[in-house]
């Protein structure tokens, strides 16, 4: 009885072991999945927090509805050509090199809110543009008129004497105007195109490279303010980075109709929808 | 070439008492006027905006009868041809203040853009033939008189 008695309480002894050893792996596998866990929850917070930064530079009021998403921000990949009627309800706003989109009949003229000699001194000041209230600024003029797309190709009259501090600054103001009166529009902001060799070995103001630079301070400004970027200088370079000679005037900086026809195909084929 | 000329004078100097299934032809004809001098005076590529004359220069049909306007088209260069035909003859000096407007107007802005386009808007001339006024921006403006002589004699 008593050897029955001690194998029983041996039994129940090897039981009990077998019961903690199994608490013990099943306590072990909690503690490293909650382990887990934690570390991947503290590793996903770590990352909105940084994405959090980029955006929080960005003041909501600016962006407007259908803005680009700073984060994955690039300039407009080409796309599918639109048809011409995409353009009904857009306004083109630039100088000379603008106007000659309406002087050439790439575009219809009642489109353009352009002027020789137009800048970012003078954009928010000269009065300009034809309407049927007299002539106004071209933001009085985008008031009136509230199209659903903005084109503006601002900064070619300025590189010769604007630093890229001022151009900044100013295109800066434009676009927040601009976005203040037509919160919904979509708005683009196209590169400053290249210049020819000629015209940049005969004027030392007018360097490719400082129009590069100018560019990228475009590019961050867009994807500062929240709006599309058109990189239309890529269309027009050579490999040596100068305007192609065939799309341009004689003065090295305008385009002739060729460039207009490049430009506005550029136009179709780079838009959001 | 003289008898062509001499067609197109006809045609321009019997405008006053034109009916109006005439007017067609005479805006051809003032056409090859502007097409010659564009083309003599060596114009670069021009744009023909002469349905949207007002706003370049503040007038109106109450007072242009008729108006051919061409200005460069890739805004390169200032130069300009503008043409006009007055409703009222007497409304000549209206005509003058409101072209000397626009030509303070291409001198302010050209003056901070290209200011060596400058001497070309300062050297515009304004001709007057048989009633049309030509108002002619471009390096070669001496030229114009020669020209338009040909066709108005």
């Amino acid at each position: 009885m008593g050897k029955q008695l001690s194998a029983k309480g041996r039994q129940k002894r090897k039981q009990r072991i077998t019961i903690w050893v199994l608490l013990i792996i099943i306590v072990a596998a909690v503690v490293v999945s909650a382990t887990a866990i934690l570390l991947k929850f503290g590793s996903d917070s770590g990352e909105s927090g940084s994405v959090a930064q980029s955006p929080s530079s960005v003041p909501s009021s600016s962006l407007s509805s259908s803005a680009p998403q700073p984060a994955e921000f690039a300039a407009v990949p080409e796309s599918d050509a639109v048809d011409i009627g995409y353009f009904d309800d857009a306004v083109f706003v630039g100088d000379s090199l603008t106007v000659g989109l309406g002087n050439y009949g790439i575009l219809p003229a009642e489109n353009i809110y352009a002027d020789i000699g137009l800048n970012l001194d003078t954009i928010l000041t000269k009065q300009c543009i034809q309407t049927t209230g007299g002539t106004v600024t071209v933001l009085d003029a985008l008031k009136l008129k509230k199209p659903s797309k903005v084109y503006i190709m601002l900064g070619s009259n300025g590189i010769a004497w604007i630093t890229p501090e001022n151009l900044a600054e100013k295109y800066n103001a434009f676009l927040d105007k601009v976005n203040q009166e037509l919160p919904d529009a979509t708005i683009y902001v196209e590169s400053i195109l290249p210049v020819t060799a000629a015209k940049q070995a005969g004027d030392a103001r007018y360097s490719n490279e400082a129009i590069v630079e100018y560019n990228e301070l475009l590019f961050n400004l867009a994807k500062e303010k929240g709006v599309y970027y058109l990189d239309c200088h890529t269309a027009f370079k050579m490999a040596d980075g100068t305007l192609n000679t065939e799309y341009a005037e004689q003065d090295g900086m305008h385009l002739k109709r060729t460039g207009y026809e490049v430009l506005l195909e550029f136009f179709k084929t780079h838009t959001v929808k | 070439m003289f008898c062509v000329a001499a067609a197109v004078v006809l045609l321009i100097a019997g405008c006053s008492s034109s009916t109006e299934e005439e007017e067609p032809d005479k805006t051809v004809a003032l056409s090859i006027i502007c097409e010659s001098l564009m083309r003599e005076l060596d114009y670069p590529e021009m744009a023909d905006v002469s349905n949207r004359y007002e706003v370049y220069y503040s007038l109106s049909d109450s007072t242009v009868k008729e108006c051919r306007l061409y200005v460069c088209s890739s805004g390169a260069y200032p130069d300009e041809l503008a043409v006009f035909l007055l409703n009222d003859p007497t409304d000549h000096e209206k005509l003058k203040t409101v072209i000397n407007a626009r030509r303070e107007y291409l001198l302010e802005t050209w003056k901070s853009y290209k200011p060596d386009e400058i001497p070309k808007i300062e050297n515009s001339k304004l001709l007057e033939y048989s009633g049309y006024y030509f108002y002619v921006i471009s390096e070669n403006e001496e030229k114009a008189s020669e020209v338009l002589g040909r066709y108005f004699g």
